[in-house]
């Protein structure tokens, strides 16, 4: 039983793609609007920012709401309490679905996180002793939750309750904590592997936000338990290990292939998030290896980072300018929202770099590390 | 590929024909993979980590003959950047030109460049003596200028912030709330410097000059006046008569612009600092004394939170938005 309208959702899908190849001149403005008759999609999905409003003012009128009635002395038996409250969200949330036509609009979000917390929160109260149980139980609750209403935050909590389940039964044996990263591994890339073939079906539309943040959450877990300097984080607090791990060679390998495995598959594939996902893994193979093998200073480090970005970027521009392996640098979307955000960042970085100089002068000299460099 | 699956969909309903079909189909086959916006932010994080890499190291080994060639080859490359963008970049207009050129690039990073050497001019020599504030003059009018010449709203961004630091202010949006607002002048200073720049902003979008820099404008001093009229509001509590209007015209001026320009973070802004304001007006005039006090505060956030949840689901009816 699905929650939202799966025609709408689909039609909402053939709306963007068709809206995509219109700005492409592949399709008359006229085929457009006849499509967009055609295929409607009737639900109410506002702009982020007034989603943001939504989900703020939600939470405090339900929280408000639940506290008013609570002070009837509802608060007796807290597990009682947090089952109502569980009910009457879940009661709220289906009723705005059905009657406002509301899909994934801030309002269902927050009652959907209301009810899941107070589901566990009702848990906790049965097995108060064992907050393992409570997640145990939690891992069908949220697999039903992310079935039906298709949540992209309840898809996150999902994996992350599934591995954390995933670790209490690694950690419970010596040889079962020095096999940790493998497994780890291992069921990431079988996720991804899993999430990606369900994502390429036209039936889990329905689930496509859902798939993608899975497939980003399963190709990051899946470096970060490759990657050195997090094994020997985690040995030395599991099994007490001091200095260099077993196995050491082994993870430098995986810190430092599987980024360049993500990136050649992202070209071959077409893969955008692989190309990011596989950029950002690089460079914190780098700052890794730095972090044990320190060549230069920070400063010289950012600066040469820096000139290294600002070259390849360079010398990638003239070379695409013309298409080459299946990549190119002509834009196939108007700018993207981070451009607006250049203001704040500049912002912050203008600040720091003008309080920097009269700080060093009253601080005398102190300034290793600080100033703006930190921050990025 | 869903794509193709979309595109089967649109065949069989009959909303394109087979010839249409079979052109989007190659396309979408041969199309190659667009990396433009990809790289234009390994461009900007180029800059940026450069940028304060060499921030730190002027700092550093300063008196030995590698510290001045450093500083000399920083300046030469902030005098080329500036030359460059000055030789390159399309003529003065007073609307939005094409984003992300590559002049901009160059044009932010000689800016940031210069921000650095400046700090460092300052700090060394003492350039400006003791007046610290025109250390951020300078690069305040030259940003400015630099941003309106050639249409960059980054190094509006910076001219603006390097402003609000000349009388004293934070106004970049993690440091807001690092302004001492329990000192009455930077308050007033603050109500009043960003109220009179958002309205020069006003005024210039008004005359359709850079109408697409009062964005910039609303969102770092928007915040500041906000948050600063609201701190008079509750600290000083004999001009609440004097604050309680001023974030009213706040709103509606916020309101008016998320409106006109479909820019629907305004309208958020408007309606939580707008709430936060009511709701302190609210519990002012009310009389804490009885016991069943709480259960009226607890009745009254449920109630209007609601009705602001009421209000953001028909926002578009309430206001006379078209689609």
């Amino acid at each position: 039983m699905k929650a939202y309208n799966e025609t709408w959702i689909k039609n909402a899908a053939i709306q963007a793609q068709a809206e995509n190849w219109q700005q492409q001149g592949l399709l008359a403005e006229a085929d457009l609007q006849k499509i967009k008759t055609a295929l409607p999609d009737e639900s109410y999905q506002p702009i982020v920012w007034i989603k943001i409003g939504l989900f703020i003012f939600t939470n405090i009128a339900f929280m408000f709401g639940s506290a008013f009635i609570g002070l009837g002395g509802f608060y007796a038996i807290w597990g009682v309490w947090a089952f109502i409250n569980a009910a009457a969200a879940i009661f709220v949330l289906e009723l705005f679905i059905k009657n406002r036509k509301l899909r994934h609009s801030g309002v269902d979000n927050a009652l959907l996180y209301i009810a899941l917390g107070a589901v566990a929160g009702c848990f906790f109260s049965i097995f108060e002793t064992s907050p393992n149980a409570v997640v145990w139980c939690m891992l069908p609750v949220l697999a039903v939750a992310v079935y039906r209403y298709a949540d992209v935050v309840a898809a996150l909590a999902l994996l992350i309750t599934f591995f954390y389940v995933l670790s209490t039964i690694l950690f419970e044996s010596t040889i079962g904590k020095m096999l940790a990263p493998f497994v780890f591994m291992a069921v990431s890339g079988l996720i991804y592997a899993l999430v990606r073939r369900k994502d390429q079906q036209f039936k889990f539309l329905y689930w496509a936000n859902c798939c993608w943040v899975l497939e980003v959450a399963a190709l990051i877990l899946l470096y970060v338990s490759g990657n050195y300097a997090v094994v020997r984080a985690g040995s030395e607090a599991l099994l007490g290990s001091q200095g260099e791990i077993q196995f050491a060679p082994l993870f430098w390998v995986f810190t430092f292939v599987i980024p360049l495995v993500y990136v050649w598959f992202s070209v071959r594939q077409k893969d955008r998030k692989l190309l990011i996902i596989g950029f950002l893994c690089s460079v914190s193979a780098v700052i890794t290896f730095r972090t044990y093998h320190a060549i230069v200073p920070t400063e010289i480090a950012l600066l040469l980072g820096g000139l290294f970005l600002l070259v390849s970027a360079v010398l990638l521009i003239r070379y695409l300018q013309t298409e080459r392996h299946g990549l190119t640098d002509q834009p196939d979307t108007d700018a993207p929202r981070w451009l607006k955000l250049q203001s704040v960042v500049l912002s912050q970085f203008t600040q720091q770099t003008l309080q920097q100089a009269p700080d060093l002068k009253l601080g005398g000299g102190n300034f290793g590390g600080g100033g703006a460099g930190e921050k990025y | 590929m869903k794509s193709t699956h979309f595109l089967r969909e649109l065949l069989e309903k009959q909303l394109i024909d087979a010839h249409q079909y079979q052109q989007i189909e190659t396309h979408e086959r041969t199309r190659p993979m667009s990396l433009h916006w990809e790289l234009r932010a390994l461009l900007y994080a180029g800059i940026v980590l450069f940028t304060s890499g060499a921030g730190i190291l002027i700092y550093q080994n300063i008196d030995t003959i590698g510290h001045s060639v450093l500083i000399g080859a920083l300046t030469l490359l902030t005098i080329f950047g500036f030359w460059y963008v000055l030789k390159h970049a399309a003529p003065f207009a007073t609307t939005e030109t094409a984003p992300a050129k590559l002049t901009d690039f160059v044009l932010l990073f000689s800016c940031l460049l210069f921000l650095a050497l400046e700090g460092y001019l300052q700090y060394q020599y003492g350039l400006f003596g003791t007046r610290y504030g025109l250390a951020s003059a300078i690069p305040a009018v030259l940003f400015m200028a630099l941003a309106y010449r050639f249409d960059h709203r980054g190094v509006l961004s910076m001219g603006i912030t390097a402003l609000a630091s000349w009388v004293g202010l934070s106004v970049a949006p993690l440091e807001i709330l690092k302004n001492d607002f329990g000192n009455q002048p930077l308050l007033y200073t603050a109500v009043l410097f960003s109220a009179a720049a958002i309205s020069v902003a006003l005024w210039l979008d008004f005359k359709v000059i850079k109408q697409h820099f009062t964005y910039t404008y609303l969102l770092l001093l928007g915040n500041l006046f906000f948050v600063a009229a609201l701190a008079g509001l509750f600290s000083i509590e004999a001009r609440w008569w004097f604050f309680a209007p001023l974030i009213g015209v706040g709103c509606w001026v916020c309101v008016r612009y998320a409106h006109h320009y479909q820019s629907f973070l305004f309208l958020l802004m408007a309606v939580v600092y707008g709430y936060i304001g009511l709701s302190y007006l609210f519990f002012k005039i009310y009389d804490w004394s009885s016991d069943s006090m709480i259960l009226l505060a607890y009745l009254y956030f449920f109630a209007t939170a609601g009705g602001v949840v009421w209000f953001f689901l028909n926002y578009k009816k309430l206001l006379g938005i078209k689609k």
